[in-house]
């Protein structure tokens, strides 16, 4: 059985907890085994903190590198955000002498070092490893009924010469995934455009103007759900809806799921266990 | 780009809720502290209230701060400090 090393980052435990809940169930009923990153903090954020300032961003990202390297197990997130933070850092200090020397020098004032002998995975990587032979087998529950509308995210493929998940301009790793579980992937024009979480700190109005172009799009589609592996897109489409049906004076209630919940669903977790309850979006129309 | 936003926050321009998410990211290891209703949902879910986080571990934080502290946007941190 494959062990690897569970890195929450912040978002999941504290806001989305029935999502950690669900996917660490799901992987182990599919032969992952996941385990602490004892002392891990913030990844820390792709965004905000390398906007800020890169030497800190980066030597934070390397402490976690180095605790996850203790484990001596490649890390597992379930975060675009941590993975992407993750996946840079740890590629930069790998191919980079002179910035793996400076932020070492920063890590030794903690008793800590980066070496670079692990890797760092996002969990539909390890879903699609785990292959739609394995998966379809475990399905207990085909989801016939779901005509599901993909949403990659921004962190899940870039930058893209760093992160090699999947076609960064077409990705289908997600679409595949919703096929193994007997759900119909819904393509759509606007699959690769933000859905604005990103910028609602310092632009709120313009967050909503393009998630509503995203989820106006998706209305015009025979899709019935959104499903996303990126626990910031999951939040933002689950509880911002409402806001821009308000604002807008339109309607869109698409359930959402993070990517573990559809497989959770499928091979039989109930809708309690998956955590369908704590949606603010309701799922029961589907 | 990253290096003039860099320099800016240097400068001290920085959008106010970046510095808060700064301030978070110093105070407790985490964007997004836990609450009494985050331990409340845990334990409810049968996941631990106090994960072997950073949040959880004076001797992580007492870590991250200091890395934030050699950092070039350490500056954003007095007032925070002063205030305590």
């Amino acid at each position: 059985m494959k062990e690897y090393a569970l890195f929450l980052g912040c978002l999941i435990p504290a806001r989305l907890p029935h999502i950690e809940a669900i996917s660490i169930k799901v992987l182990d009923k599919l032969g992952v085994k996941t385990k602490d990153i004892v002392d891990a903090s913030c990844c820390p954020d792709p965004v905000v903190m390398k906007s800020l300032d890169f030497h800190s961003w980066l030597a934070i990202a390397a402490r976690n590198l180095s605790l996850a390297e203790e484990t001596e197990s490649d890390i597992l997130t379930l975060c675009s955000g941590c993975f992407s933070t993750l996946s840079k850092a740890n590629h930069l200090l790998k191919h980079n002498a002179e910035l793996k020397g400076e932020v070492n020098k920063f890590l030794s004032e903690i008793n800590r070092s980066f070496t670079g002998k692990i890797n760092v995975k996002h969990v539909v990587e390890i879903i699609r490893d785990i292959g739609k032979e394995t998966i379809e087998q475990q399905v207990k529950r085909p989801l016939k009924r779901l005509k599901a509308a993909s949403h990659p995210g921004c962190h899940l493929v870039r930058p893209s010469n760093i992160i090699h998940v999947d076609d960064p301009n077409a990705p289908t790793i997600q679409d595949e995934i919703v096929s193994w579980v007997g759900a119909e992937p819904v393509n759509y024009a606007l699959k690769m455009l933000c859905c604005g979480v990103g910028i609602k700190m310092v632009d709120p109005e313009a967050n909503l103007s393009l998630l509503r172009e995203k989820l106006a799009n998706l209305k015009e589609t025979e899709a019935n759900c959104i499903v996303t592996s990126c626990p910031f897109c999951f939040m933002q489409f689950d509880k911002e809806q409402k806001e821009v049906s308000r604002k807008f004076g339109e309607s869109y209630t698409f359930p959402v799921f993070y990517i573990t919940e559809l497989l959770g669903l499928a091979l039989g977790f109930s809708p309690e266990e998956v955590g369908l309850h704590l949606h603010t979006t309701p799922v029961k129309e589907v | 780009m990253l290096a003039l936003r860099n320099l800016a926050t240097k400068e001290g321009y920085a959008p106010a809720p970046l510095k808060n998410v700064f301030k978070a990211l110093f105070e407790t290891g985490h964007e997004f502290p836990f609450t009494g209703y985050t331990r409340k949902l845990r334990r409810e879910l049968g996941l631990s209230e106090t994960p072997p986080l950073t949040i959880n571990s004076p001797k992580a934080l007492g870590e991250v701060q200091k890395l934030m502290k050699m950092g070039g946007a350490s500056h954003l941190l007095k007032s925070s400090e002063m205030k305590r």
